[in-house]
């Protein structure tokens, strides 16, 4: 079953491409080398940041999708299908984040190999607690999600607190047999989420708005993007640095579910294309959507950099215009003619290259505006 | 109503699903499209749906050559795909009101009243789409192509995932819409073309052939001899 989840997670290809990043990371960390680091508890909360939220993001998408319905149908023992699609989880952690850690390890530290395995440790603990979490929000068992949720705390505390070669890997395994022993509770069928009909109007009738108010991941994306876009003005542009604002907006461009809503999914994407085009269709609706949105979010970042820079500057309503302006106009072409497809789970469509090719035209933008602002 | 010529489909160039055909539907009557699994009966839909990007050819709708993707066309035609779980987020309801909008028609909420009540769907008609049932889900596009009376109605394999009764229904919804247009409707289920179809196109080989066929016509005992022609 691990290989069968594993095809859905990764591919070939990727695991070539991430070879050579790899080694380009290692070569550049070779002859550009970084100061030493001594602190093993280092790799243990950063194994913890780097597994945490991309797991999460990746088990709940997942669980909705279709395939896994499927495989819960095989024959296959229920505790063998979870502790595969665990094992397959921190396979592809292992992969695609914890190896690029460890590359940075082997040039930053004198003895690499305790403090990659404690960061195979923490990594492996958390995909497990993440695992148990999902267990718990899918069969509605808030003391599951408690447990869960102490495990993480307890595992983020051991890893800054306590130092120790021997005691902190023994603690970290400790959790994640703790984890593993809260995932044995659960049956197979745990792993998807099945939800009720209910019936009911909502207040929004643009479908859009219906997908970002109704599934929790698209509206906790959005709401990190501007909690980090206003945390990142207020930490680092100080008294209205230019460049720190542009940083700024090209932050708030990159909410990469609301813009990718047609690649992710395909039967929407479908009736774009059969349906007639007008002012009411797909594509206007969407358009009205983006519109409102990224209005809303560039005027959350516009008076974050209005108050960071203590006055008001004109440049910035320009920037806000025209960063609102791009977003949509790019958003909308992007997904009429330059669409993400061959996708198998959200991550990996939330992944897609494409994502850097708006935020970089609102930040060169910002930065122009700004400069020719301060020419005049 | 509806003339292709010198059709050719592919996925990969140099292999195409569909080679140089050429055939017509007419208005007013149903025509039925047959073929083995894989025989290319989706992909020809998806080309009239303007939702496959790979082919040549001319079509030519009332007369006009056209391409499949304007506007005159595309808004003289409803496809219902074989699986769809588009709008998911929405209610029937929604969904019913959104697409007469886009067709720029205005929803006549006593034919919507009659399908629904035809495909027995009236308890479902405020529940969001996603948590419907799969007979369910597709009466919701049934319902919403038969009440658009369009001049063209494409359906793919209508009947899968369809119960008795509503099977049954959708055969007298195919008969009755006759009278506002046509149908191009692909399916498995020979019964489904006995019951509705005055033309049936058969894809075999990457090729069309028409046949004529007549109400009372046993499509079983024709189909082995159709199938064997070209052999």
């Amino acid at each position: 079953m691990t290989k069968v989840f594993l095809q859905d997670f990764i591919t070939k290809d990727k695991i070539k491409w991430y070879g050579i990043a790899f080694i380009l990371l290692g070569a550049f960390l070779y002859f550009f080398p970084l100061p030493h680091m001594t602190m093993v508890s280092t790799a243990g909360v950063i194994g913890i940041m780097v597994c945490f939220f991309p797991t999460m993001y990746t088990i709940y998408t997942y669980s909705v999708a279709d395939n896994i319905r499927l495989y819960l149908s095989l024959p296959v023992k229920p505790r063998s299908v979870i502790f595969s699609f665990a094992l397959s989880l921190f396979i592809v952690t292992l992969i695609e984040r914890i190896a690029f850690v460890a590359v940075a390890i082997i040039f930053l530290y004198d003895n690499p190999l305790p403090v990659i395995l404690f960061l195979i440790f923490s990594g492996a603990a958390t995909v497990l607690i993440n695992v148990a979490i999902l267990l718990g929000v899918n069969t509605k068992q808030p003391v599951v999600c408690f447990i869960g949720a102490v495990l993480l705390v307890g595992l983020t505390l051991i890893c800054t607190m306590l130092n120790g070669l021997v005691i902190q890997p023994t603690l970290v395994m400790l959790i994640g047999l703790l984890a593993a022993l809260l995932l044995l509770r659960h049956d197979s069928l745990d792993l998807a989420i099945f939800r009720q009909s209910k019936k009911g109007k909502s207040r929004f009738h643009n479908y859009f708005f219906r997908v970002l108010l109704t599934e929790k991941i698209y509206l906790t994306n959005t709401l990190m993007v501007v909690l980090f876009a206003v945390v990142f003005l207020f930490l680092f542009a100080e008294q209205g640095n230019p460049v720190m604002m542009s940083v700024a907006w090209c932050v708030a461009a990159v909410n990469t579910p609301a813009t990718t809503m047609i690649s992710g999914d395909k039967w929407l994407a479908r009736q774009s294309d059969m349906l007639p085009g007008c002012y009411k269709d797909i594509w206007g609706m969407y358009r009205r959507f983006l519109t409102i949105y990224f209005s809303t979010v560039n005027i959350i970042v516009l008076a974050a950099c209005l108050i960071r820079s203590e006055r008001v500057v004109p440049y910035m309503l320009m920037q806000f215009a025209a960063a609102t302006s791009l977003e949509v106009y790019i958003t909308v072409y992007l997904e009429k003619h330059k669409r993400i497809a061959g996708w198998q789970t959200k991550q990996q469509l939330w992944r897609n290259p494409r994502k850097y090719i708006l935020p970089a035209i609102v930040f060169i933008v910002a930065c122009g505006i700004s400069m020719i602002s301060e020419m005049i | 109503m509806l003339s292709i010529s010198d059709l050719s489909v592919w996925y990969n160039k140099g292999t195409n699903i569909l080679d140089r055909v050429s055939f017509t539907i007419e208005s007013n009557k149903a025509t039925g499209l047959l073929g083995v699994n894989g025989a290319g009966k989706t992909t020809l839909i998806n080309y009239l749906s303007s939702v496959h990007k790979h082919y040549e050819g001319t079509i030519q709708y009332e007369g006009k050559n056209i391409r499949v993707n304007d506007t005159v066309f595309k808004l003289s035609r409803y496809t219902v795909f074989t699986e769809e779980q588009a709008f998911g987020y929405w209610s029937f309801e929604d969904y019913v009101n959104f697409i007469h909008k886009t067709y720029k028609r205005s929803v006549d909420w006593a034919v919507i009243n009659s399908l629904t009540q035809g495909f027995g769907f009236e308890q479902y008609k405020s529940y969001k789409i996603k948590d419907l049932s799969t007979g369910n889900k597709k009466k919701v596009f049934l319902i919403t192509g038969f009440a658009l009376r369009l001049p063209l109605l494409i359906l793919d394999e209508p009947l899968d995932g369809l119960d008795f009764s509503s099977s049954e229904y959708l055969y007298k919804a195919i008969n009755e819409y006759k009278e506002f247009g046509g149908i191009l409707m692909s399916s498995h289920i020979a019964e489904s073309f006995e019951k509705t179809c005055d033309a049936i196109l058969l894809l075999q080989k990457g090729k069309i052939t028409a046949k004529s066929f007549s109400g009372g016509m046993n499509i079983r005992s024709e189909l082995a001899g159709w199938l064997h022609e070209n052999d």
